[in-house]
């Protein structure tokens, strides 16, 4: 029977209260619970339904049909069938998910109250939901999420929402998303120590718009970073304070929503980088200059590999021009991709590479990218792959587990992240020697 | 310190502050504000506050020549801008006539300013300079606050923040983080100056702030920091009461 926190984020039985047929203003409570429902239909535990209008096939229609001991229940519902309900919901359950916005503020207090007494886990108000997808628990609004090791912890609906498409359109692997809404229970410390213990997490990102307890927050970082990367995005003004803050936590603050989870991804997949020496290895050679100045704006140098590293794959590859980038002409295949990434990143001279894989022209077909893609998963150094085609045709690189970028900007963007874990790794091994 | 001293120290600073607040100021003066940190443990320089020319030559012969005169008067807040100071006052011919001129230069800048005396203060040979700050942010709580003093530093704005408490660790770092680092590790021959001097007086800041949150702000500026093993020094400071201490 999960307790605490669990009861909301790891359900084993879930009961969404709503009402799908209300009209007018209210209508929106119905169309958020229709998504849910659409949503939650993968849900690996036991599922029970109380719309209030009965209109949703195997449903229940009173609040009196649900059984003691829910593990969750989810609900969405206008203030005022929510004042009138909510009483009987919470008596049958140990966690609740409001993804309603208006509450009573008696009801709140009282709520919050039980939440503190540790009666009741409590997510919200105002929450855009959780999402679980180890169990399939899609508890959100809009789009499903993959599965992997980056937990994800937002404090605003809107925020929420941005995030949860974006990590859905850059196939994010998450292991748990979880917005916490105006925080009337559990806060978004509160869930980055639980996505700390939680063993599906190997990253952990902090999605804030503003923060009312700053400093529990900047403590919470300081307590966990050692244990676990936290990447940090703050909305708003972010200013010298907080900055320095999170670099005394040793967090690592970023600047949007798409570094935050191409960071996390580079992280969660891949070796940390150790150095700033990065090869780029390519089958145009436009995409090689490009990726030249995306590693410089990041703060990286080209690696040049070694001359003997060269010599080899000239000999294996004639086409291949060797300079500040490696383009091995639009003719290479997977079978010249693997020789190379061998030789380039086993070089002494080289700390990451990133491999440029131009498919868009149909040079390449989409098998060939998969070995390419699969050759560049290395346990030493980070190598990360750039698929430029829009869509991959058919090859899943999300399930290949090697984090794949749109472009070299991503890519370098994700490097620098994974660099700035590994000196906050390294500050930290020095510091604590044993 | 030892828990009975600290406990000591602790009440004796409570008190200082507590007058300050009773006597209906919020801004402690340099003698009172150099007080606090000495008695936690803050190397300033030696700073006494005379009543009147008398009394300066007397505490100028114990602080021993050369010495620093500065104005002592709540309603100045820059001493320079008045130039309520005269630094390398090698005599007593010449303290006389460094009292007068002040006094002369304050009356014509502020002629209602209310003076307290003039601080004869110990004069130390030239270090680097830096600022140490320490504050009540109203998001973070206690916030220490380093930067390089100097003219610049206003301009440059090369500072950089921590937290408080904070570990000596944590303020090495930050001390490493300004842009003008270089000038203190030593650049072209230079030696190094007294890092570790520094960060310990950061931290010492950083508990400072922690523990009397009814300092609002707290600036030292300069503080002199000397070649490594030599040590640093507070030069300057200022002390601030928050409006609920």
């Amino acid at each position: 029977m999960p307790t605490g926190l669990n009861a909301v984020l790891e359900p084993k039985t879930i009961v969404l209260v709503g009402d799908s047929e209300l009209k007018k203003e209210n209508e929106v409570y119905s169309r958020q619970f229709n998504s849910l429902l659409s949503n939650l239909s993968d849900f690996k535990g036991k599922m029970q339904i109380i719309d209030l209008s009965g209109k949703t096939p195997e449903s229940e229609s009173r609040l009196e049909k649900i059984p003691g001991g829910r593990d969750l229940a989810i609900v969405v519902l206008p203030k005022g069938l929510l004042t009138k309900n909510l009483r009987k919901i919470v008596t049958k359950t140990r966690g609740l998910l409001l993804i309603s916005d208006e509450i009573d503020p008696k009801q709140a207090d009282e709520l919050s109250k039980l939440n503190k007494r540790g009666k009741l886990a409590l997510l919200g108000s105002a929450s855009f939901g959780v999402a679980n997808p180890e169990i399939g628990m899609a508890a959100v609004i809009s789009d499903k999420l993959g599965k992997g090791g980056i937990g994800i912890v937002c404090r605003e609906r809107s925020v929420s929402n941005e995030v949860v498409s974006r990590a859905s359109e850059l196939g994010s692997d998450v292991s748990k998303m979880v917005c916490t809404g105006i925080g009337l229970g559990a806060d978004v410390s509160d869930i980055v120590k639980h996505l700390v213990e939680d063993k599906k997490t190997s990253v952990i990102c902090i999605c804030v718009d503003e923060i009312s307890e700053s400093r529990k927050l900047i403590e919470t970082i300081k307590n966990f970073s050692t244990a676990k990367p936290i990447l940090i995005l703050k909305g708003g003004k972010v200013g010298k304070i907080f900055r320095s803050a999170v670099t005394q936590a040793r967090g690592i603050l970023v600047d949007d929503i798409e570094e935050i989870l191409l960071g996390a991804a580079a992280i969660s997949k891949q070796p940390l980088l150790r150095g700033k020496r990065i090869a780029v290895l390519t089958n145009f050679d436009g995409q090689g200059r490009l990726a030249l100045n995306y590693l410089e704006a990041n703060g990286f140098v080209p690696a040049a590999p070694s001359g003997e590293t060269s010599k080899k794959i000239s000999k294996k590859i004639p086409a291949a021009k060797i300079g500040e980038y490696i383009d091995m002409g639009r003719h290479a295949n997977s079978d010249d991709y693997k020789f190379a990434i061998e030789q380039i990143i086993s070089n002494e001279n080289v700390d990451g590479l990133i491999v440029v894989c131009v498919a868009g022209l149909d040079y390449l077909e989409p098998d060939e990218i998969r070995k390419v893609m699969e050759k560049s998963k290395n346990k030493e150094k980070p190598v990360v792959g750039v698929s430029l085609l829009e869509k991959l045709k058919g090859v899943d690189v999300a399930e290949m587990e090697i984090p794949t970028y749109r472009d070299t900007k991503s890519a370098a963007v994700a490097l620098r992240i994974s660099l700035a874990r590994h000196e906050i790794k390294s500050a930290f091994e020095k510091a604590s020697p044993e | 310190m030892g828990e009975w001293k600290k406990l000591a120290v602790k009440d004796e600073i409570s008190q200082i502050l507590e007058s300050v607040k009773s006597s209906g100021r919020r801004e402690l003066s340099e003698a009172e504000a150099k007080k606090v940190l000495q008695l936690w443990e803050i190397p300033v320089n030696r700073t006494e506050l005379a009543k009147d020319m008398n009394d300066a030559i007397r505490l100028a012969r114990e602080v021993r020549y050369p010495i620093v005169l500065k104005i002592s008067s709540r309603d100045i807040l820059h001493k320079s801008d008045a130039k309520g100071v005269k630094v390398g006052i090698g005599s007593e011919l010449e303290l006389r006539q460094a009292y007068d001129e002040i006094m002369k230069n304050v009356a014509a800048f502020n002629p209602k300013a209310r003076i307290d005396g003039i601080t004869v203060q110990e004069h130390l040979p030239a270090g680097r300079e830096a600022i140490i700050g320490g504050l009540q942010d109203k998001s973070f709580g206690p916030t220490v606050m380093f930067g390089l003093g100097g003219v610049w530093v206003e301009i440059i704005k090369d500072t950089s923040f921590r937290l408080a408490p904070l570990t000596v660790d944590e303020a090495k770092e930050m001390i490493r983080e300004i842009k003008g680092f270089p000038i203190l590790a030593g650049t072209r021959g230079e030696p190094p100056a007294d890092i570790d001097a520094l960060a310990a007086i950061i931290e010492k800041v950083g508990k400072l702030i922690s523990e009397f949150p009814q300092i609002s702000e707290l600036d030292i500026n300069p503080i002199f920091v000397f070649n490594s093993g030599k040590g640093a020094t507070a030069v300057d400071a200022r002390i601030l009461l928050g409006d609920g201490a």
